[in-house]
């Protein structure tokens, strides 16, 4: 009877490839019930939809505003409808046996509303910046999808992070390498004096209570300090990006660093993704940085291999031993894939 | 509310559903040998009545300050139960982790009871809200709105992890059912379909360990408890499931 009642703690307990993708189905929800604002049912939403396409080039605005037009014509049918999709999304993501249905419908989805949605980004507009989003959080839900597809590799040989499992290990570092590498590069093409400030005065004014007090006084200390500031950000960002490609524990260290900046960019760029603003339709870029940084997380046995690797002890870390693999063939589980 | 009418119907709709299965839930259990929480079924079905009514207040049945009452009781119940689970189970943390669901439900009722006729004294209408910063989600309408589907998501995973066949050689068929004997009770675990499935197995280990109907174990735990092969279609000890 104990040892009955000791199974259920253990019962298949997720590894730490499903919890990451049990993050990501929770980070659809939002978006699920943000498309459920009064806001999005009305006219409004296709407006909102429309102005992605400002500043894009002809072939990237016309399917923008192709949609937003569709969109407009039945504004609630068609809200509804994208409200349901994302619930469907999470919830696919979330059973175990749909969950490729459910990545593969993340995938595609997100490109499409990072397309006719979000304008691309505004990546091609000029305009963008990592601070308030760039380049734009559907694209991230695209690429956690893709790099937490289950399986695909041999279990025998576990890759050193989670991320890893689904392209392989280069392929994903350079991932990772183009996005924060991108991001740095945005931050310098809008680096200037008063960059900062008029964008954080901007955010002021849509933005309620303390959020917008927040903001004005962001607005407040980065007056004419905006170039400098952004030079700094440039930095910071582009030794997150080739973070992933440094030993285990300096790697460590810029995962830290790279959810830091982050939740920095969530809370004070991104506003917490606008949810409190009655116009919101998700959370913005900086939770889905945190998860892609979490996936990315390199494995406790790698650490203790390249350790043992140092110190010539080839019995305890498991030489012989594949990277990622633990003693007793225990996979790591939630709650350990920080460990 | 916060949408067309239509909307508003079919939400209602689909919330009287609900009320209407955990009723039937808590007629049919007895004459089908089944299990289930008499008090999670009953709040369920409070839950979907109230919220039909906010959002057609024609489907109101009772006054606000009723449904008030019903659910500050609710919660108050369910904090008992997770504190009293807490107390005989020490750290383990399924069983507070069972009622914290049903306790935030509670509250989710209460805050949208108090809340909707604010909104409505304040003269908030669907055309009032429609407006980028002209309204939108509190703070705590967005914590309770995202926990319980965040708590669907957990639960989609626990649940499918139970009924998912594993990888691997096909596996010996289930032996049929004992009768009941020293303290054992066949277990009906995948017959309790619904939300609480998982809390069933999670809790009694019935979900590997008593799960019967082509359940099978999870290949991770089997290899951490290889002597469970033999009880994963067997019986359930009594009390995992009756005392609920």
């Amino acid at each position: 009877m104990t040892a009955a009642r000791d199974v259920p703690a253990r019962l298949g307990t997720p590894d730490a490839r499903r919890c990451l993708q049990l993050a990501l189905a929770g980070l659809w929800l939002p978006d699920a019930v943000l498309q459920c604002q009064a806001f999005m049912f009305t006219k409004g939403f296709a407006g909102m939809l429309a102005a992605a396409a400002a500043g894009n080039p002809g072939w990237a605005a016309a399917p923008v505003l192709w949609a937003a037009h569709l969109a407009g014509r039945g504004p609630a049918l068609a809200n509804a409808g994208f409200a349901t999709v994302q619930l469907l999304i999470a919830l696919a993501i979330a059973g175990r046996p749909t969950v490729k249905a459910g990545l593969a419908a993340s995938a595609g989805w997100a490109l499409a509303v990072w397309w006719l949605g979000e304008g691309l980004g505004g990546v091609l507009t000029g305009g963008a910046s990592p601070v308030t989003g760039a380049p734009g959080a559907a694209v991230l839900y695209a690429l956690l999808a893709v790099l937490l597809w289950p399986g695909g590799r041999a279990r025998q040989q576990e890759p050193p992070f989670v991320a890893a499992g689904s392209a392989g290990v280069l392929t994903t570092r350079l991932a990772w390498l183009a996005l924060w590498g991108s991001l740095a590069c945005f931050t310098l093409a809008q680096a200037s004096p008063g960059g900062l400030r008029r964008t954080f005065a901007a955010m002021a004014s849509a933005q309620r209570g303390w959020i917008s007090a927040m903001d004005q006084a962001a607005a407040g200390l980065l007056a004419q300090r905006g170039a400098a500031v952004s030079a700094v950000l440039a930095v910071v960002l582009l030794v997150i990006a080739i973070g992933v490609f440094m030993p285990g524990r300096a790697a460590r260290a810029v995962l830290v660093l790279a959810v830091a900046v982050a939740a920095l960019i969530w809370v004070a760029g991104e506003n917490f993704g606008g949810v409190f603003t009655g116009s919101g339709t998700d959370p913005n870029s900086g939770p889905l940085l945190a998860l892609l940084a979490a996936a990315y997380w390199p494995r406790a046995a790698g650490l203790r291999r390249a350790g043992d690797a140092r110190t010539g002890d080839g019995r305890a870390g498991g030489a012989q031993e594949p990277v990622g693999e633990r003693a007793g063939g225990e996979r790591p589980v939630c709650g350990e894939v920080a460990s | 509310m916060t949408g067309p009418g239509w909307l508003a119907g079919t939400l209602a709709a689909v919330m009287l559903s609900v009320a209407a299965y955990c009723v039937s839930r808590l007629i049919c259990v007895r004459p089908r040998g089944r299990t289930t929480e008499r008090d999670v079924d009953t709040v369920h079905c409070a839950e979907g009545v109230a919220m039909a009514g906010m959002l057609v207040p024609s489907l109101g049945l009772l006054p606000g300050v009723m449904w008030e009452a019903a659910f500050a009781a609710a919660a108050g119940w369910f904090a008992s139960r997770a504190i009293r689970a807490r107390r005989r189970d020490g750290a383990r943390t399924p069983p507070p982790g069972h009622y914290l669901p049903h306790l935030m439900e509670s509250g989710a009722m209460l805050y949208m009871l108090a809340a909707v006729p604010a909104a409505r004294a304040a003269g908030v209408t669907t055309a009032g809200m429609g407006g980028p910063g002209g309204g939108g989600f509190g703070a705590g309408a967005f914590v309770f709105a995202l926990f319980p589907l965040g708590y669907a998501v957990w639960t989609a995973d626990r649940f499918t992890a139970l009924r998912a066949p594993a990888p691997g050689p096909p596996r010996h068929r289930p032996a049929p059912p004992r009768p009941a004997a020293g303290g054992l009770l066949p277990d009906r675990g995948l017959h309790h379909h619904g939300v609480h499935a998982d809390h069933d197995a999670v809790r009694a280990g019935s979900g590997g360990g008593c799960s019967a109907g082509g359940a099978v174990l999870d290949p991770h735990v089997q290899r951490l408890h290889p002597g469970l092969s033999r009880h994963s279609h067997g019986p359930c000890p009594v009390g995992e499931r009756g005392g609920r």
